[in-house]
């Protein structure tokens, strides 16, 4: 049986059990991956088969994942979650599932990704090229992790929609380190690009090797050059908080302002993107088998859109953004618009301020008033009268998500394809200024 | 022998045939039920699970893993293949062969028993739990709106069959209970406060009821109301800080259970969950005062990282990382200790069949002392008393770290005072563990997610302490 044949019959029976309303999506997919820190720590591959389940009865939500051989028995589970679904009452923000649309196929699946994965050597290869290219700027040790993966996805609703789907994937990042310094940098994408693998070795290894001898600085506030890392970082969150669900579960500093209210200085423009080719998590269709599209978040500055499915679109009164989840919208990839400054004119731009490269562990002390603060990592310069002084260690950036927005001055006029354990979901950013930041550390 | 004991020896069997020298297979189902609500209403319930196997094998010194859900023969033998196949190939790279030390390794079968199992209950019932901490919370708080409260309510079964090569097998059945919520305050002049906290236990539905969570969030929600409208700009200068258990527990397993995983301190996780302040030779390194006592224990009934044997079959055990202020000992599975020389003690956990088993911390605290609330407060002259936090993280060697206290108030002369607003510790560790002069009688502990590894790894654990007294801390503020 294909799986759409399956996600079919899995909705007939949940149907059957008692539910007026099914959807079913399928994923099955093949990955591997090489993780690294000096030399292979580990070897990993997954092939795995994924059945995510809705289900629907008088305004009562059930939702399924199951990762399991035995699709009889989910079969017959079913019925008694049938009968669970009908202790509760209806859910506050039920919506039907909608009609099937046209959806244009994108192409997601590159042939030289399959051949990779076929070839048990392949990918350590890659690992090595990468770190080559750290070595080759002077970094002295190396940790980091590829992966390729390949998939097929296939939905069935009970309102008639019938879609399937192939892609493959690619992501690597590597962290160099050069005496007390190191440099990171990632990429994601569903190309084998080797370009793109080459090149996060040679910035995490050449910003590994301008930071080896850093220096503590002063707490205070300073101007700040965010790289694509951290800018992927941050841009993770507020597209988190750009889901509709977040902003009704009071989880986004977005539940504080309207549609149309300044959210940001006009320099900033972020979108989700689910229909390029070569990110990381395009698809034709949401899991409501609504086709994606561009949606403008942020724009000049303004607050434009949250991400919708049918039922936050609903409960919000707009029109779903082809963003489900069937309960919570979700980004696909995000996007930064960049700007016209071009990077080798960065240190230019401060008379005394920072440049931070990566960033991890940031965390919220209010969501709704989006109150943070974020650990700087890996290497950072303080720069005076538009050079690069030296390099700097131990620093966080605290503020709001409101005010960090609101005082982006500039952005570089190239992005970065970034994914990695700190960017979740892909984010294609550039540099960015940052004027008047608060950067702490311990007192 | 059952068919899926059989099963599992015979992979291992295989593996071993196609050259591995060690081999691990492990069956592992993961089943999980839950009902999201906000202010009381159900959002969804939500079904799922997971069940697979997992391959783990060392081939010429290199370390492979492959998992499948697919359990026809067919996917087996490639998930297998996969393995030993892949792990060859980079085995040409190795420079320092992987070998695990030797060990003994349990042939055991246990089961965790609630005395309410989830099933004693309907969800009607379970999400009445939701709609009466949402009435009680509209009753009592009457100076503020209660703008949101929503929860996530999970129940989980984990089962593991796990046998190796060198001849562990160890079956286990846990069930695990977690309650999350969320409750944003609003006033039209103070603003807004918002807490997000976690409940965890292993057992049954009975460790909610124990806990009476209802009464607890109800009497905190008061106490947060009275610190929106109340609060005030916590006192700046060099003060005394008298810090809560339930932020003594996260800080010690950010800044001791962290730093003292073995595969940490090597360098394994350098571009993901990061390093450790603490290098290999650094055992005995003076970390802080006399208090400075951590232990790490899978074995406490009723928390939420239990368990009695880890996934490489080595027997869990209580373990002191930090002692009478100097680092003691790190967590090892059978890889790190081989590396340092010394005995795995039973630190290797896998969030499921996906996951390779990596060194984890299990439930961390800091030992208790001798002193009473009241005795850690009457010796503060000017001081921050704070009892919970929001915002906090920590860079990747678990050095420099920071903490936002959500309740907190000043302390005048020996007394509780006046409710502060966000005030912050931003502190190394060194000098948390340094400035700790007393310690509280009584340890209480936290459940969490901690997430570690590639793809990353939530695994439950509790975190827990006494209260805390450090001496002569700069305290800053916190935007809002």
């Amino acid at each position: 049986m294909s799986l759409l044949d399956i996600s079919r019959s899995i909705v007939e029976e949940g149907l059957k059990a008692g539910f007026s309303e099914a959807a079913c999506k399928i994923v099955s997919s093949r990955t591997v991956m090489v993780k690294f820190s000096g030399e292979p720590t580990v070897t990993q591959s997954w092939i795995d088969t994924c059945i995510h389940l809705y289900l629907a009865k008088d305004g009562r939500i059930a939702l399924c994942e199951y990762r399991t051989p035995d699709v009889e028995r989910m079969k017959r589970r079913l019925v008694d979650l049938h009968e669970s679904a009908k202790l509760i009452e209806a859910s506050p923000i039920y919506a039907p599932l909608p009609k099937p649309r046209r959806v244009r196929p994108l192409h997601l699946v590159d042939a030289k990704i399959v051949e990779l994965m076929d070839d048990r050597s392949g990918l350590i290869d890659y690992a090595w090229m990468m770190i080559d290219e750290a070595s080759g700027e002077g970094a002295e040790n190396h940790a980091g992790a590829l992966s390729a993966s390949l998939s097929s996805k296939a939905l069935t609703t009970s309102e008639g929609v019938e879609l399937q789907e192939d892609s493959t994937g690619f992501e690597c990042y590597l962290r160099a380190f050069s005496g007390d310094g190191s440099g990171q940098w990632a990429y994601g994408g569903r190309r084998l690009d080797e370009y793109s693998i080459r090149e996060v070795g040679r910035r995490a290894g050449m910003y590994a090797y301008l930071s080896k001898r850093a220096e503590p600085i002063e707490p205070g506030v300073y101007d700040l050059i965010l790289s694509p890392m951290i800018v992927g970082n941050i841009v993770n969150v507020i597209g988190d908080m750009a889901s509709a669900l977040q902003v009704y579960l009071g989880l986004s500093f977005l539940s504080r302002f309207k549609l149309g209210d300044r959210v940001a200085s006009e320099n900033v423009c972020i979108e989700d993107d689910g229909v390029s080719d070569n990110l990381p998590r395009s698809t034709g269709f949401d899991d409501e088998g609504i086709p994606t599209r561009v949606t403008t978040i942020i724009s000049d500055g303004i607050f434009e859109n949250l991400l919708h499915n049918s039922k936050t679109a609903s409960k919000f009164s707009v029109e779903s953004t082809g963003n489900a989840g069937w309960v919570k919208p979700e980004p696909w990839n995000l996007r930064f618009k960049p700007g016209d400054l071009k990077e080798d004119e960065i240190p230019s731009t401060l008379r005394e301020g920072l440049i931070l490269t990566n960033n991890w562990y940031t965390r919220l002390q209010s969501y709704v008033e989006g109150v943070f603060s974020t650990v700087a990592r890996d290497a950072a310069f303080l720069v005076k009268d538009g050079r690069i002084v030296k390099a700097v260690r131990g620093l966080r950036i605290t503020g709001s998500l409101h005010g960090l927005l609101s005082s982006v001055e500039y952005s570089t006029d190239r992005c970065y394809q970034i994914k990695w354990w700190e960017v979740e979901v892909p984010v294609v950013a550039p540099y960015i200024l940052a004027r008047r930041i608060y950067v702490s550390k311990p007192m | 022998m059952s068919p899926l004991e059989d099963k599992l020896e015979a992979v291992v069997d295989e593996a071993c045939k196609l050259g591995a020298s060690y081999s691990e297979a492990r069956i592992q189902r993961n089943m999980v039920a839950s009902i999201s609500s906000k202010n009381g209403v159900p959002i969804n319930i939500e079904e799922n699970v997971e069940e697979g196997l997992a391959v783990r094998v060392l081939v010429d010194g290199a370390l492979g893993f492959s998992s499948t859900n697919n359990m026809d023969s067919d996917s087996i033998s490639r998930c297998i293949r996969e393995a030993v196949g892949r792990a060859r190939a980079s085995s040409r790279y190795m420079r320092k062969p992987i070998s695990f030390s030797e060990a003994k390794l349990g042939s055991i079968t246990y089961e965790v028993r609630g005395r309410e199992p989830f099933d004693t209950y309907s969800v009607h019932d379970k999400i009445s739990l939701h709609k009466s901490i949402y009435s009680s919370l509209k009753e009592a708080l009457r100076k503020v709106e209660l703008e949101v409260f929503s929860v996530e309510y999970t129940e989980m079964i984990e089962e593991k069959l796990v046998v190796n090569s060198d001849g562990g097998f160890v079956r286990s059945r846990i069930p695990r209970l977690a309650f999350k919520y969320n409750i944003v305050l609003r006033d039209p002049l103070k603003g807004s406060i918002q807490r997000v906290k976690e409940y965890g236990f292993s057992g049954g539905i009975e460790k909610l009821k124990e806990q009476r969570i209802d009464e607890k969030i109800e009497d905190e929600s008061r106490r947060l109301e009275m610190v929106l409208l109340e609060g005030v700009k916590p006192p700046n200068g060099v003060v005394d800080v008298v810090i809560g258990s339930e932020l003594v527990g996260l800080i010690v397993h950010e800044s001791c259970g962290h730093p003292c995983e073995a595969d940490r301190i090597l360098g394994r996780e350098a571009a993901q969950a990061g390093l450790s302040f603490i290098k290999p030779s650094m055992k005995g390194f003076d970390i802080g005062s006399k208090h400075a006592t951590v232990v790490d224990d899978p074995t406490i009934p009723g928390s939420f990282g239990f368990y009695l044997y880890d996934d490489e079959c080595v027997a869990a055990r209580a373990k002191f990382l930090y002692r009478e202020g100097v680092v003691e000992g790190f967590l090892h599975n059978r890889w790190t200790a081989h590396v340092f020389g010394v005995e795995s003690n039973g630190s290797a956990r896998a969030r499921n069949y996906r996951s390779e088993p990596i060194v984890r911390m299990s439930n961390t605290y800091l030992t208790p002392g001798s002193y009473s609330f009241e005795e850690l407060v009457e010796d503060v002259g000017e001081g921050v008393y704070i009892s919970s936090y929001m915002e906090w993280n920590i860079d990747d060697e678990r050095w420099n770290q920071r903490y936002v206290g959500l309740e907190a108030y000043r302390i005048v002369g020996g007394e509780l005072k006046e409710p502060v607003r966000n005030p912050v510790l931003e502190i190394t560790t060194k000098d948390f563990y340094s400035k700790m002069d007393a310690k509280g009688c009584r340890v209480m502990f936290e459940a969490g997610l901690c997430g570690k590894g590639e793809p990353m790894q939530g695994v439950p654990v509790w975190f827990g302490g006494p209260d805390v007294r450090l001496r002569g801390v700069k305290l800053g503020v916190s935007v809002l």
